[in-house]
């Protein structure tokens, strides 16, 4: 049941009047609700693991509950450390297990000796390395007392596996977003509407955005051996529109049903695109994984208190573990790698931390240095997105070696230059002016109303009648 | 109160959603809302099977069909007019075929005319060296009618409107409805030859094609020189064994039903474009279960497959074929 289906249409519906007009009285049965709403929800794609899921958080609800208990430190640290061990273990198996058995056969080739090994046939888990980090970080902030254990299953569970969230995130930790299930929510018109805008926004940056982005890029990447540089430049172009309309699209929908339903949810991308140097790229993109990686494993590897070194292993381990958490191929270890390459001058000069604010703020334009250091962020961002979605190491090598040959001046075919570029390019001018909004859709400030409501009919016309071809979520595979 | 207010905003802001879906109620372009008397033309793609089982379940009663041609689109070859003169006066016959038939969407429907007490006099099952034996294909343009699959009727129809929905087809389509123009990108969407669906015996035929090939014979094989890829004639190319034990099931269960309505049937192998022979041991699995005198094998290189002209394309061949086929089998 992908966001962008009837299927789905249809299921929100019914979740909506049952969870507002029956379940409003009782905060206990609207959680039972959305508990049931997230099982079937999970259903729909496999039954079967969902007894998976049940298990891992029933698990952490116990081990929390176990913490708060025992007042013994060894004792604590061992639940800490069963609990780190079953989840990462069950996302081992199920993500990486194939992985590692071919990374093994292929090492010992390497060496000269060949060994027979045979991958086993599992089915990953749609979702897991989201609520998994979800669950971790639950048990991780009852240890350190930084939130009291949840005394509800209910609540817990309808946490882990919220349905707007459970399938691609955003992974929102425990201490934010688990209180918001223990306590009584309230309609808001307000938020329900901006809600409505955002799921529009989303709709449109999947559907129009990177539906049709992938018309142009799984060509290109699927035939590049037979491009032109300049091809292979503007596939590269487009599989940068893609994800984000792809991830940003979803993360758009995901908050808006969650502001239908109540919450509130921090944002997940502010427009990564019109970053002004790699460090800021990465505070805009993916930022809920990219906090849980800060709160769970950079700080307490030493973050930036302590000596260089240990700062520069910390970021490339950083990276490299989030690339790895985004697959089990080593096009995503190298992308990783490449983006801690990318970070560490930064890191070195300490300017990582320049750039906070959103670039030229009350200003249309921005000033020539910017518009340069977003051209080079962006440019980076490409290069390294090929590494993303090549179908190994050696085709992403490939890939760029001939991008970056004499044909990369060559003028690409006509083919590429349809309607749809002028569709982007609107697009990108929308972000561009939007950009200190959560979505490009609040346009409240436009007084007129049926100007407002012209620019949401565009969105929804163009969603109707120039969708690219249906693709699932990227984001699903991880 | 603002619930009330955010309801009504909800609406407003789902009107294209909703004149679309009044749109698909009104216009019903894949025909499987309603029954229609006659089901030619249409531009949107149809579900075969669905058409040919609602044709029969509408007409059964009036024009008591007792004698079916089963098969793929390939049965098409068999005229129920150029059969019928091999068979008794009082014999109607009905074109019982969907696209990509397989031998367990012949014996859905063979069960279905036995369970509705039709009687089932004369029958002609046409085989396909590459389709008739494999799996049945899942698209929702190929799925069997909820009645043969005994499956949820809904889910079905549900299916339809989300295709309508999906890939922007209903804007497509409502473009071709108004203008009658045929764009590029409706190319894969809308059909471009109109098929003329005869209303009582569900005989097919794609017009535009039909009238071509009689009017300019050469022109039409000219136009057509590239897909007719040349075959190597002097190769016997025999096709893998195809008949499991779950097919002889099937096959075993539709001889039975014959035996019951006392049927005189008879099974014709398509003679195919790629001249591919029926695998021998599932040419005696045929011979053992339904009789040597009643089984036909048209396969591999022969009068009819080394002609190109014996065929629309690659995949049909004409219903001059077929015409004189059923010459051969009833002569014999």
């Amino acid at each position: 049941m992908l966001f962008n289906s009837i299927e789905f249409a249809l299921f929100f519906s019914i979740v909506f009047v049952i969870y507002w007009f029956i379940g409003n009285k009782n905060i206990a049965v609207q959680n039972f609700f959305l508990l049931l709403s997230s099982c079937f929800f999970y259903a729909w794609w496999d039954v079967r693991f969902l007894c998976l899921i049940l298990f891992s958080s029933l698990l952490d609800y116990y081990i929390g509950r176990g913490l708060s208990k025992t007042k013994h430190p060894k004792k604590q640290k061992l639940l800490l450390l069963l609990s780190l061990g079953i989840n990462l273990g069950l996302l081992g198996f199920f993500k990486y297990c194939n992985f590692f058995i071919a990374s093994f056969a292929a090492g010992f080739s390497l060496l000269g000796k060949k060994i027979n090994v045979h991958t086993l046939e599992i089915i990953l888990p749609i979702g897991i390395s989201f609520y998994t980090f979800k669950t971790i970080s639950y048990t991780i902030d009852v240890h350190r007392k930084k939130i009291q254990p949840c005394n509800n299953p209910i609540a817990y569970l309808a946490y882990v596996t919220f349905f707007p969230q459970l399938l691609a995130g955003p992974i929102e930790k425990a201490k934010d977003f688990l209180g918001q299930f223990e306590e009584r929510r309230f309609f808001n018109y307000d938020i329900a509407v901006d809600g409505l805008r955002q799921i529009l926004c989303g709709l449109f940056k999947k559907i129009v955005i990177a539906d049709n982005c992938a018309a142009f890029a799984n060509p290109i990447f699927n035939n590049s051996s037979n491009l032109s540089g300049s091809e292979l430049f503007l596939g590269a172009f487009f599989f940068t529109f893609q994800i984000y309309g792809d991830f940003a699209g979803y993360s758009d929908i995901s908050i808006g049903i969650a502001k239908l339903l109540g919450f509130k949810v921090k944002k997940n991308f502010a427009y990564p695109y019109f970053s002004r140097n790699m460090a800021e790229f990465w505070r805009r993109w993916h930022i809920s994984l990219m906090d849980w990686f800060r709160d769970y494993l950079y700080i307490p590897l030493g973050g930036n208190r302590c000596g260089m070194r240990k700062q520069i292993r910390n970021v490339f381990l950083v990276f490299c573990i989030s690339g790895f958490w985004h697959g089990a191929n080593w096009t995503f270890i190298a992308w990783g790698l490449l983006n801690a390459v990318y970070f560490l001058p930064l890191l070195l000069r300490k300017t990582n931390r320049a750039n906070i604010n959103t670039v030229a703020p009350g200003r249309l334009f921005p000033s020539a240095k910017e518009a340069m250091q977003i051209s080079i962020t962006f440019l980076l961002a490409c290069i390294a997105w090929i590494f993303f979605r090549a179908e190994n190491i050696q085709h992403a090598f490939f890939y760029l070696k001939t991008m970056l040959s004499n044909t990369l001046f060559s003028l690409p075919p006509p083919r590429y230059f349809n309607a749809f570029i002028v569709i982007l390019l609107i697009f990108i001018a929308a972000e561009w002016i939007q950009r200190e909004k959560e979505h490009f859709l609040q346009i409240g400030g436009i007084g007129h109303a049926a100007l407002r409501w012209s620019v949401y009919y565009i969105a929804i016309i163009l969603i109707l009648i120039y969708p690219g071809y249906s693709q699932s979520f990227i984001y699903f595979q991880f | 109160m603002s619930m009330k207010r955010f309801l009504l905003r909800l609406f407003l802001f789902s009107t294209p959603f909703w004149a679309i879906l009044v749109s698909y109620f009104i216009l019903d372009p894949f025909k499987v809302l309603r029954t229609y008397d006659d089901y030619s033309s249409s531009r949107a793609p149809l579900n075969n099977d669905y058409i040919a089982t609602e044709t029969y379940l509408k007409n059964r009663s009036i024009y008591k069909y007792d004698s079916f041609i089963f098969g793929s689109s390939r049965a098409g070859a068999f005229k129920p007019a150029d059969w019928s003169l091999h068979l008794s006066a009082e014999s109607e016959p009905f074109l019982f075929w969907a696209s990509y038939e397989t031998i367990h969407g012949i014996l859905m429907k063979i069960r279905l005319i036995d369970e509705l007490n039709d009687n089932i006099q004369n029958a002609l099952i046409i085989i396909d060296t590459d389709s008739t034996f494999g799996p049945p294909l899942t698209d929702l343009f190929y799925v069997k009618h909820p009645i043969l699959s005994k499956s949820s009727a809904f889910r079905f129809q549900y299916g339809f409107m989300a295709t309508y929905f999906r890939n922007a087809f209903f804007f497509r389509y409502i473009d071709y409805m108004i203008f009658h123009q045929f764009r590029p990108y409706m190319s894969d969407y809308i059909v471009k030859d109109e098929m003329q669906i005869h209303p009582v015996s569900n005989e097919f035929t794609f017009s535009d094609q039909a009238n071509e090939r009689q009017t300019d014979p050469e022109g039409y094989y000219q136009k057509r020189k590239s897909i007719f890829y040349p075959r190597d004639m002097t190769r016997l190319k025999q096709v893998k064994k195809e008949i499991t034990n779950e097919y002889l099931g099937i096959l075993n269960a539709i001889k039975s039903i014959f035996i019951k309505h006392q049927t005189d049937f008879k099974i014709i192998v398509s003679p195919l474009y790629d001249q591919n022979l029926l695998n021998k041991e599932d040419l005696l699995i045929l011979y053992s279960i339904f009789g040597r005198d009643r089984v036909f094998d048209f396969s591999g290189t022969n009068k009819y497959t080394q002609d190109m002209k014996n065929y629309y394309e690659t995949s049909h061949y004409t219903k001059e074929v077929g015409k004189d086929i059923l010459i051969t089998i009833y002569n014999n």
